[in-house]
């Protein structure tokens, strides 16, 4: 099915990757996509080199039902899943979704809302956040707890969990309402959680959110009011490996 | 394994830590073994300091040594150890100079997002306060400020205007770098919240990454010291409590 007011606007990371490959299995299809196009051969934030896609390291070996989105192809390129799939598709010029020119494309779409899953570390300014489009992005942390940066590392640390929240994007960095919020239980395989595992969790809030649209007939909310939470920045890789070897709760 | 991330100087090139490699348990170990070189060789960076400085150093020990003391007695031990490795010793405080840290404190009340800031002043203020009975909301609001500073720009400006965005004046003051460090260390230990630790490992790594000359001058006596001892036993706790070992012998 093609989710007619729907619209996606994607760089070609795990997490695009995940979210479209879910997106085909779930068969909600949104109705055009927006590939944020980066020539260079040196990998942006958020994107696999090539030598590491589905390598051993990166293996999924969870059977819970809440990981069903992890088991997604790291190493297939969107646009070879776009072809396939027969979901219309534009290059733009530049990697950056505040560029005016891709600002224009989006302004002019008839879709309303966009997926955004765009390259890790850029912010919406308020030149795309005012043209009259929502933006629904799926944040990898449980809002309003954890705001910010690789927060599943924090909350693996201090709760032994990971979370992924849908909301609506606002001038305020993971502040907008939440549609759907989730808590992960950690998965086995720690050092996949860059590109697989917190890439599942979002894709598999995104699906769950569509699902709940599509039924309803409109978007709700489980919390409209997203204030307060403590806001986190990179986690610095001393603390990485510790929640990544943490031994504590393992069975 | 060479730990990576203070081995150029991080004034010139900051690190941006985006999706940083996994290395295993052996990236631990090269990150305690990086900061014993440094604590070995803290007495040479160090320097009979300025005031209000060395009465910051003075108070800040014997405080965080008591919540180390009040996490267990094993922390407080480690502390101790890793003090006297660098031939520092806890002392006890001088009554009459708590009038001078009160004064100190209390300059955190005139700070405004209104008006431009001094970080010298700031940082004195948000420690002192700490080491106080000041009990006051501001030191989050102002230390989560200067966080989001440091962490968004990966530096600290001598100033910082209105609104406390634009930064001015110098940013490679080793000294503003210290005293940040000195500020996160307190409220680390007094809250525990991960999220100040990650800062302080950023902001040792860039202390740790300075050549010797550009330290010298900067740092009270024990200054040094004192907060990386805070920031290696931080992190042996942590991974103690998390199961996860590396320590060296």
């Amino acid at each position: 099915m093609h989710l007619t007011d729907i619209g996606m606007v994607a760089g070609d990371t795990s997490r695009s990757r995940a979210y479209l490959q879910a997106l085909a299995r779930n068969e909600m299809l949104p109705n055009y996509v927006l590939i944020l196009e980066h020539p260079s051969d040196m990998p942006l934030p958020g994107q696999l080199d090539k030598f590491q896609s589905n390598r051993e390291s990166e293996r999924v070996v969870d059977v819970d039902e809440c990981w069903s989105e992890a088991h997604f192809d790291s190493s297939q390129p969107i646009k070879v899943l776009l072809d396939e799939i027969g979901i219309p598709y534009e290059i733009a010029t530049s990697r950056d979704i505040n560029d005016s020119l891709v600002v224009e494309v989006i302004r002019r779409r008839t879709e309303p809302v966009f997926i955004y899953s765009g390259f890790g570390g850029s912010l919406l300014r308020k030149a795309v956040l005012s043209i009259g489009k929502r933006f629904l992005h799926v944040h990898g942390g449980y809002l309003p707890d954890y705001k910010g940066s690789t927060t599943n590392y924090y909350s693996l640390i201090v709760e032994n969990a990971l979370g992924a929240s849908a909301i609506f994007l606002s001038d305020e960095i993971d502040c907008g309402p939440v549609l759907l919020r989730r808590k992960f239980p950690p998965p086995a395989n720690r050092t996949a959680i860059d590109h697989i595992y917190d890439s599942g969790a979002r894709a598999k809030v995104l699906i769950e959110v569509l699902k709940s649209y599509l039924k309803n007939g409109g978007w709700e909310f489980e919390l409209a009011d997203n204030t307060g939470g403590e806001t986190y920045y990179i986690i610095h890789p001393v603390l990485k490996h510790i929640a990544i070897l943490d031994k504590s709760q393992r069975k | 394994m060479s730990y990576p991330y203070s081995q150029s100087n991080r004034l010139v090139e900051p690190h941006n830590y985006m999706y940083t490699p996994f290395q295993g348990a052996a990236f631990l170990q090269s990150y305690q073994s990086s900061r014993m070189t440094v604590v070995h060789r803290c007495a040479d960076a160090e320097h009979e300091g300025v005031e209000p400085d060395r009465l910051l150093v003075a108070y800040a020990l014997p405080a965080i040594e008591n919540f180390f003391d009040s996490a267990s007695l094993e922390s407080g031990k480690k502390f101790r150890t890793m003090l006297e490795g660098g031939s520092a010793k806890i002392f006890g405080k001088n009554k009459m100079e708590d009038v001078k840290l009160n004064g100190i404190a209390k300059d955190l009340e005139r700070l405004t997002m209104a008006e431009p800031v001094k970080t010298l002043d700031l940082l004195h203020a948000l420690i002192a306060a700490q080491l106080t009975n000041f009990q006051d909301a501001n030191i989050k609001v102002w230390l989560d400020r200067l966080i989001q500073r440091f962490e968004v720009t990966k530096n600290l400006y001598e100033s910082y205007l209105p609104g406390f965005r634009k930064g001015e004046g110098a940013n490679t003051l080793v000294r503003l770098y210290w005293l940040f460090a000195l500020a996160i260390c307190l409220f680390y230990v007094r809250s525990n919240k991960i999220k100040y630790l990650s800062t302080l490992l950023k902001v040792c790594d860039l202390l740790c990454s300075l050549p010797g000359n550009e330290l010298q001058g900067h740092i009270p006596e024990h200054g040094l010291l004192a907060v990386l001892a805070t920031e290696i036993v931080s992190v042996q706790l942590l991974a103690e409590k998390k199961g996860v070992s590396f320590a060296l012998n």
